[in-house]
């Protein structure tokens, strides 16, 4: 069998090896072993490389075959193939069927966690990763604690909504070190009041105010995965950047993990407009004493970008309910979670009536009686 | 401090200037410094503000001045009050008309009871009565009207309900029932969204606040240039919020020109 995958096992017993985020080890959860990730690094380093270059081979006798399919007219669409890739599972033998930037998920067969070291070899590897700290039943508890305190939240959604399914994601990030310089000008006013008999004057100072300087900023993170909505990812920020390590794949088992799909260039815009925004707030911060100020032109431009690739981890939730999907994000980290949940249409009005019914009746019983 | 030696001197002046020539042109309810009135108006105004003011148990006054001296018309008023202890009762129920007749100024002081019968809304409105007659220097006529309209307004005043925004027109059904579904409705609609608003907590970031690095901002120009200066002039509207505004010293004040 290609060794074009790998399955972490246990040096004793053979075991699947999955990273435990509270231990901060692998961890076998057949004979209960521990081993430290670079023991398992170091073990697993030889093989890694020797999983790459079968990939390699298997990847280029597959474009072949796409080839020869094509001319043939008998296989799928050239789009539809770019999509996929095949493995074989290690421990089971099956074969998975991914989609192109799946880097780290578990066999549907055996449940053999897998990693496939090709989609982080060369230009396409992580500098950096940040270890998941809450394991899943955190998750689980977190969840479940989202959803007290939400009136509006149907009572059927919390029992028929598969929490089991929570699936710990390692998500392709770009960190952006940036600079951004410029100036800003304003118009502002200094109005003073005053009153002669029934006319009130207002005298207003007119002022040119320009501010001009430079910030810089550290890590940015932007996701980099199309699979993951932006907003969910932007709202589980900020990850504590104290305790990225280098990126291993050691860190993977037990988790599902996709390489980047989104380029440097391309997340490069959103990261622009943060920095800009942000240094756009702290010019305006500097200027005081105004009634009023407005932005009359503003000329901030980005330097020195600079993209790190890593990967964060975050617990993902996807759940439908009555014919619309739900998605939960929640910070592996720190345990921030956000997503978005179903209004339950009946408890509104309820809510509405018992609020507005009850003060209608006070209202119109004092203006009338 | 420089409120109190202001208040401190102009006191002193009053004494001195004011009150011994005010005492001599006293009469009872009718303060002419100007010596506007004939005698036979100056009874007239006299006996009428008497009535109305033993009536309703809130002294009605009128006073006409030449000149101001430099002071503000709601100032010398508020001395007036002070230094002649106008009013009745241990709160000096009054409602004071003064009038100069050089700086074409008034001032309308309520105080005490005065300040429940005269409302804000209700002293503009006293205004509009008596400028017309004014503008037209008939002091007299202008003094008339005012003390016509005293009577009303505390008559409305011991009915319980004083002239007030609210009294306009009185009760309208259908602004009650606009109201009484509109509030109740938006009051509903906001605590709702509220609860709705929790349910989506998916957002995206529009700054990058959390990543500064280094020393921040550096600020290398910072510069506030003054360009010109502009004048505005508008009407002040009136008190649509009701009750009565009072200051440090218990009276209420609506003042202008005419």
């Amino acid at each position: 069998m290609a060794s074009n995958i790998t399955s972490y096992k246990c040096p004793a017993c053979t075991g699947p090896l999955h990273f435990s985020g509270a231990s901060g080890k692998l961890e076998c959860e057949y004979c209960g072993s521990s081993y430290e990730v670079a023991m398992i690094e170091e073990l697993y380093a030889e093989k890694e490389q020797k999983a790459v270059e079968a990939q390699q081979k298997i990847d280029a006798r597959k474009e072949r075959e796409q080839q020869e399919a094509a001319q043939a007219g008998l296989d799928w669409s050239a789009e539809e193939a770019a999509e996929l890739k095949v493995y074989n599972c290690s421990s089971c033998g099956a074969e998975l069927i991914c989609d192109a930037s799946t880097a780290a998920t578990s066999c549907p067969y055996c449940g053999n966690p897998t990693v496939i070291p090709s989609q982080f070899s060369g230009g396409l590897k992580p500098e950096l990763i940040l270890p998941f700290k809450l394991d899943k039943e955190a998750a689980k508890k977190a969840l479940k604690a989202y959803y007290k305190g939400k009136r509006l939240l149907p009572n059927a959604f919390k029992d028929e909504n598969h929490i089991e399914e929570i699936k710990g994601v390692y998500v392709p990030f770009w960190l952006f070190d940036c600079k951004v310089s410029g100036d800003v000008t304003y118009n502002g006013t200094i109005e003073e009041t005053s009153k002669a008999g029934d006319t009130e004057i207002v005298e207003s100072k007119h002022y040119i105010i320009e501010r001009e300087g430079s910030m810089e900023f550290e890590k940015i993170p932007i996701d980099a995965s199309t699979k993951m909505p932006d907003a969910h990812m932007d709202a589980i920020e900020p990850f504590d950047y104290q305790e990225f390590k280098p990126f291993s794949t050691a860190y993977l088992p037990g988790f599902l993990a996709d390489k980047y799909d989104v380029s440097l260039e391309e997340s490069q815009k959103r990261v622009e407009e943060r920095a800009k925004n942000s240094m756009a707030d702290e010019l305006e911060q500097t200027v005081e004493g105004y009634s009023s100020l407005q932005e009359f032109s503003n000329h901030l431009v980005v330097e020195e970008a600079k993209g790190h690739y890593a990967l964060l981890p975050v617990w993902m939730l996807s759940t439908r309910w009555n014919g619309e999907n739900y998605l939960f994000a929640m910070n592996g980290q720190t345990g921030k979670l956000i997503g978005d949940l179903p209004v339950d249409k009946k408890k509104y009005y309820s809510y509405f009536a018992g609020i507005a019914l009850p003060l209608a009746a006070l209202i119109l019983g004092l203006w009338f009686l | 401090m420089k409120k109190k030696l202001f208040a401190g001197i102009l006191a002193l002046v009053l004494m001195v200037t004011l009150v011994c020539p005010v005492q001599a042109a006293f009469e009872g309810y009718v303060i002419d410094l100007a010596n506007e009135f004939s005698d036979d108006e100056r009874a007239s105004l006299t006996e009428k503000a008497e009535t109305i003011s033993e009536q309703y148990g809130c002294a009605v006054y009128c006073a006409v001045l030449d000149t101001l001296d430099g002071y503000e018309a709601w100032e010398y008023n508020q001395a007036l009050l002070e230094q002649l202890e106008l009013g009745y009762g241990s709160d000096q129920s009054c409602v004071v008309l003064l009038v100069s007749i050089e700086e074409r100024e008034y001032d309308i002081m309520a105080h005490g009871y005065g300040n429940t019968a005269f409302t804000d809304y209700g002293k503009e409105e006293l205004a509009d009565s008596f400028l017309p007659a004014f503008s037209e220097d008939q002091w007299y006529e202008g003094f008339e009207i005012y003390l016509d309209q005293c009577e009303y307004y505390l008559q409305q005043a011991a009915e319980g309900t004083p002239v007030d925004v609210e009294q306009e027109g009185g009760k309208s059904p259908v602004f009650g029932i606009l109201t009484g579904i509109g509030v109740p409705s938006a009051v509903a609609a906001i605590i709702c969204s509220g609860f709705k608003n929790q349910m989506k907590t998916a957002n995206f970031q529009t700054n990058a606040n959390a990543y500064k690095a280094g020393r921040g901002l550096v600020l290398t120009k910072r510069k506030d240039t003054y360009t010109h200066t502009t004048k505005e002039q508008k009407a002040v509207t009136r008190s649509k919020s009701g009750g009565t505004t009072v200051n440090e010293s218990g009276s209420s004040h609506k003042g202008g020109n005419f």
